[in-house]
């Protein structure tokens, strides 16, 4: 897990409220293994919509996105209608689409579950992998970027206007 | 030596060094005719990882439609000489 790309400064992350159903639990009753990547897939789609480039905007373009690794470290368990958050964190994007998870318990705020996926582009219908990320990917992560700092920006002379 | 050869030993040389970085191979290993995925253990996943860094090394647009029929250590080291 090596962040390349990761910028000092402002991240681009989503967080999202979510709770254990019953249907995610196994015969020790805690959350199957095999389940998370089920999680990261949820936090991992909205990150895109906040980035702005979504699974179906990527097939418009004329790629898929498969992911094509994938990192999970189990520290403590999920139960049964635990209230628990999920965060995604763009990691990398200019070769391979890199996102770490972070999963926190609400109520104790201990952390979970670690997570990272890779992705990267493969040209359709010739199914050929990429070694960089499609102009329209980078745009949308440098727009994003902009947003993030613009906002960042605004906060702070809002701050800056109320004292 | 022609210029051809030099630039083949030398961009062979990059390649090998990448493989030894990247992927904890040993040099003996790495002769003309291995071929990438049968005899080396290098993926299509680590094929990314190795083309960044040598457009990074080679200064070269190395597109991936150039290497879809590149199976040997030879075979890529031709199609970067050549472009």
């Amino acid at each position: 897990m090596k962040p390349n790309s990761k910028k000092a400064g402002p991240t681009l992350s989503v967080t999202l409220p979510m709770e254990v159903g019953f249907y995610d639990v196994d015969s020790y009753r805690i959350v199957w293994h095999g389940n998370y990547p089920k999680y990261f897939e949820i936090a991992r789609c909205k990150l895109l919509s906040k980035i702005g480039f979504t699974y179906a905007d990527m097939e418009e373009t004329g790629y898929f996105y498969p992911v094509v690794d994938l990192h999970t470290k189990y520290i403590r368990p999920l139960r049964f209608e635990q209230q628990f958050e999920i965060t995604a964190e763009l990691k990398e994007w200019e070769h391979k689409l890199v996102i770490d998870y972070l999963i926190v318990d609400v109520a104790t705020r201990d952390v979970v579950t670690k997570g990272q996926t890779t992705q990267f582009a493969v040209k359709m219908p010739e199914e050929i992998t990429q070694f960089d990320a499609p102009k329209q990917l980078l745009d949308s992560v440098d727009a994003a970027f902009k947003a993030l700092a613009d906002a960042t920006s605004e906060e702070k002379s809002e701050e800056q206007g109320d004292a | 030596m022609s210029s051809y050869e030099q630039s083949y030993q030398q961009t062979l040389q990059q390649l090998k060094e990448k493989l030894i970085e990247l992927f904890e191979l040993e040099e003996a290993e790495l002769v003309a005719d291995a071929r990438l995925y049968q005899d080396l253990d290098i993926d299509s996943i680590d094929t990314v990882d190795l083309m960044v860094e040598l457009k990074k090394h080679t200064g070269k647009d190395l597109s991936p439609k150039l290497f879809k029929d590149a199976r040997t250590i030879d075979d890529v080291v031709k199609i970067i000489v050549e472009i």
